[in-house]
């Protein structure tokens, strides 16, 4: 038999209406297995039987806590019980005058927040509504389960996109990121999806199709799912040089695969990164028309309408941004700048002939960007911050 | 396992922290008590059993790495448990029919299906708690069978109190709950 929790799961998304194409498939051959899954099919998803279970569950914990209690006696501690409601209310508004009074003097007292490295945040349109995701939005969204912000162990938040399978297919959400800003994105499929700074990713919001489409516009990580019944097709909406180019035509075609694409409007190049599994990089444009297949551990980077395949690149590089670091190797000024200006953000003006130098870095994502700016300075450059600008110069 | 349990919760539980172990307790509750009445063939011994189960836990010496394996050791010593349950009703009762018939049914019960059964319901049981309290409040006097009036009542609120919050919780929950009369609610959900 199957793994039990894992059916265990699928029955529960049953009940619910959220199983994808591939559950359903995952399920149904699970209850033809046997005619003792169908039964139990059957009488598990019983509406009545679930209430009536439910109930009894409820009814009983009191009882069976207090049991537990009287053969355990070692310490314990429960969770304070709520103050009543009107008590909780009126806290919960002084709290929050608290916190805008502490924010507001935080602010009057340092001057600015800048230099402060981004933080999970993100904006989520949801039917057209916009809602904001980041920690202090978190509590105010538990108990909606259209939107549902996990943290991670690693205090990650990522949001677990539902699947609406009464939507149009047709029909999009997008989740962006500001400056400053980082979140996760996980699919019903179990797919996740890293959005770096500045960021703007759109996905169906039905996800019963066999394809699914989605479009990135900065910089994001892939990790599709394993058994995931579907072939994504990642669009990128980009421009290359600020020049409207290449707009919708490269698309990256692969059923399981880890990838990171980087399709920011300065870079000088739109670049597709495998780390595992197999992926088709199309271009096609009005002037050029070129397919390429990626193995792990090469880039596809396109500029001037040409795709072209580095051989090797070191993926723990192009992913550190992902695993919380700032890391460059033999990297120009101007390119760190750019990553450093997004996460930070803040702005980079360069004054004289900046030398065509190397520089490495390699800091944790938290560190402030005086700390980061100082192991720049290190290797023979001076950098000053000034408000929000940073001054390269020779 | 969905659902978290944090591994600093686990760590704090090795030690036999307080908070993480209600908190533990807390987690794994309805799994127990829904795979020993499964196993139990729905015994009315399913809440002592329950709490012995859990007590075992508490008191165990080992430490666990995971969630995992938490759960796996409740697994196993709530089949114990229900067996021995189960064996000691066969001896006491050997020549009652009925109760015959019942040993044989949890006999030839497949313990996957146990757990498959109590993952749903444990699934179903976590979704209603993390409701707010007046919603889960409604839900829970709901599933008991009680009419809108009734709860209004019980809960010192107005009939259309009762019906807003329980629109909300059903649509938090995407559940398809059926009440005693047959009366169906679904839920439409974005």
């Amino acid at each position: 038999m199957s793994n039990p929790e894992r059916i265990g799961t699928l029955l529960f998304r049953y009940t619910r209406r959220e199983l994808t194409r591939a559950e359903e498939a995952e399920l149904s051959a699970w209850r033809s297995l046997s005619p003792k899954n169908e039964q139990l099919f059957q009488r598990q998803t019983d509406p009545e039987h679930i209430r009536k279970e439910v109930s009894l569950m409820f009814e009983s914990r009191d009882y069976v806590l207090q049991k537990t209690k009287e053969r355990y006696p070692g310490p314990w501690e429960e969770e304070t019980k709520k103050p009543k409601a009107r008590v909780y209310r009126i806290m919960r508004w002084a709290a929050i005058f608290v916190i805008v009074l502490g924010v507001g003097l935080y602010f009057l007292l340092s001057g600015s927040k800048v230099g402060r490295p981004g933080r999970y945040q993100a904006e989520l349109v949801l039917n057209g509504v916009k809602i904001t995701l980041d920690d202090l939005h978190r509590g105010f969204l538990a108990g909606n389960a259209d939107i549902r912000v996990d943290e991670k162990e690693n205090g990650e938040l990522v949001y677990i996109a539902g699947n609406h399978r009464r939507a149009g297919k047709e029909k999009y959400n997008r989740l962006y990121t500001s400056r400053g800003g980082q979140f996760s994105l996980k699919l019903p499929d179990g797919t996740i999806i890293w959005v770096n700074a500045e960021t703007s990713i759109t996905f169906p919001a039905n996800f019963s199709q066999d394809s699914i489409k989605i479009t990135v516009e900065g910089e994001a990580y892939f990790e599709v799912a394993h058994d995931s019944a579907h072939i994504f097709i990642v669009s990128l909406l980009s421009t290359v040089n600020r020049q409207p180019s290449t707009k919708n035509g490269i698309q990256i075609k692969t059923t399981g695969a880890h990838f990171n694409i980087m399709s920011y409007a300065d870079e000088p190049a739109i670049r597709m990164t495998l780390l595992e599994g197999i992926a088709e990089v199309r271009l096609d444009s009005s002037q050029a028309q070129s397919a390429i297949n990626l193995s792990p551990g090469q880039q596809a980077r396109v500029t001037d309408q040409k795709i072209s395949v580095i051989p090797a690149v070191d993926g723990n590089e192009i992913i550190a941004w992902k695993n919380g670091k700032t890391f460059f190797r033999d990297a120009p000024i101007q390119t760190i700048m750019r990553t450093i200006s997004r996460w930070y953000d803040v702005d980079v003006v360069y004054i004289g002939n900046i030398p065509d130098k190397h520089f490495n870095l390699n800091a944790p994502r938290h560190s402030n960007l005086s700390e980061v700016l100082s192991i720049l300075q290190q290797q023979g450059i001076h950098v000053s911050l000034r408000g929000k600008v940073i001054t390269i110069s020779p | 396992m969905p659902g978290t349990l944090s591994y600093k919760t686990i760590a704090a539980f090795n030690k036999r922290e307080g908070k993480a172990v209600a908190e533990v307790w807390d987690f794994f509750y309805a799994f127990v008590f829904s795979n020993i009445r499964t196993l139990t063939n729905g015994s009315s011994d399913t809440r002592d059993l329950t709490s012995e189960t859990l007590a075992i836990l508490l008191d165990h010496q080992d430490h666990f790495e995971s969630a995992a394996k938490i759960r796996n050791f409740l697994f196993i010593t709530a089949r114990n448990k229900s067996a021995n349950h189960m064996n000691r009703l066969r001896i006491v009762k050997a020549h009652s029919e009925e109760l015959e018939k019942h040993y044989q049914g949890i006999e030839a019960d497949d313990l996957a299906g146990a757990e498959t059964a109590a993952s749903l319901l444990r699934q179903v049981y976590s979704a209603i708690k993390r409701l707010p309290d007046k919603r889960r409040e409604v839900i829970i006097l709901y599933n008991q069978g009680l009419k809108n009036r009734e709860i209004a009542e019980r809960l010192g609120v107005s009939q259309k109190a009762v019906e807003k919050r329980k629109t909300i919780a059903f649509k938090t929950l995407k559940m398809e709950f059926r009440t005693s009369d047959g009366f169906t609610f679904l839920i439409i959900f974005l």
